[in-house]
């Protein structure tokens, strides 16, 4: 069981207990960052070096966090700025631009750590082939369960442009679930 | 009716992923920590350099316009005739004077020529 946030930020704050204090804190939200970091990167070994970095930037920049949102919020959206930065280089980092999408395909088709049937791939691609925003919305509203206020905080968008993008997201990977199952029947 | 599939559903980590992952995050912020210090004490130490030679300079500037100053001010008085005012501290006046009055001294070197009177215009020592 962990300590409320307060608590493991007030150890931070004193130079004898931050080191232990810092280390609750990674594990009370490195499982829950994980997970959000990898349904955007797909990729476990993408997901480690980001995860990292992400520790690394709340350690250096703790001292500036001025507790106006929630610490879940904030190591929130600093793990997604990292996972959109990191795609956003990996995009630009060729002459010839990068179809980030089929790129992200493609790393799904060889993950060695894919558990789910072929119908879970499916929706993966599905979810895949959406644009940023609303991949990143429906992640969130589907498999998080979070509600539309929290998303609102991390992805600095309104809750209704939020719920528009979830609509267009769910009518997205309907449609293409019916077509790929009508094919597999 | 079925549940809904999490993300942990879909893909795996490998084993002991996590039970690794906090030291690892620990070591590698101690070693940045550790970078960041002596990257802290190298600029402190090349500030430092930096302020003493420009402190060096400021130094030998001054004691060069000093030394200009001071040699400038000899030259005058030697011309002047005023040799001794930066020699003899206190008697410097009387000895202006003394060479003023011993005409004879005219062409010669007028350290080897000198009168050092008291306050009261007594000789006190005479070469």
């Amino acid at each position: 069981m962990y300590r409320s946030d307060e608590e493991i930020l007030k150890d931070i704050e004193n130079n004898n207990t931050a080191t232990q204090a810092f280390k609750e804190l990674i594990d009370k939200y490195k499982v829950k960052l994980y997970w959000h970091i990898r349904k955007i990167v797909i990729s476990h070994s993408d997901t480690d070096d980001i995860l990292q970095n992400v520790f690394i930037k709340v350690w250096k920049n703790i001292y500036t966090f001025k507790r106006q949102s929630s610490l879940y919020t904030w190591l929130y959206r600093i793990a997604t700025n990292e996972s959109l930065n990191f795609l956003k280089n990996k995009k630009n980092k060729f002459f010839i631009p990068l179809d980030l999408n089929k790129m992200l395909i493609e790393k799904l088709e060889t993950d060695p750590y894919f558990n789910g049937s072929d119908a879970d791939k499916e929706l993966q691609k599905a979810i895949l082939l959406l644009p940023e925003k609303q991949r990143l919305v429906f992640n969130m509203r589907y498999f998080d369960e979070m509600s539309y206020e929290e998303m609102s905080e991390i992805l600095n968008t309104s809750v209704g442009a939020l719920k528009a993008s979830y609509h267009h997201a769910v009518k997205k990977i309907e449609k293409y679930l019916n077509i790929k199952l009508n094919i597999y029947e | 009716m079925q549940k809904r599939k999490k993300i942990e559903d879909f893909f795996s980590v490998p084993e002991n992923y996590f039970d690794n992952l906090t030291n690892e995050i620990l070591l590698k912020i101690e070693k940045i920590d550790k970078e960041y210090q002596s990257l802290k004490k190298q600029k402190i130490s090349v500030f430092i350099r930096y302020v003493s030679i420009a402190a060096s300079f400021v130094i030998i500037l001054f004691v060069s316009l000093f030394l200009i100053y001071t040699l400038n001010n000899s030259n005058k008085k030697l011309s002047n005739n005023e040799l001794s005012h930066i020699i003899i501290d206190d008697l410097d006046i009387y000895t202006f004077q003394i060479y003023k009055n011993l005409e004879h001294t005219t062409n010669e070197n007028v350290y080897d020529y000198y009168l050092i009177l008291d306050n009261n215009e007594s000789v006190i020592y005479e070469p």
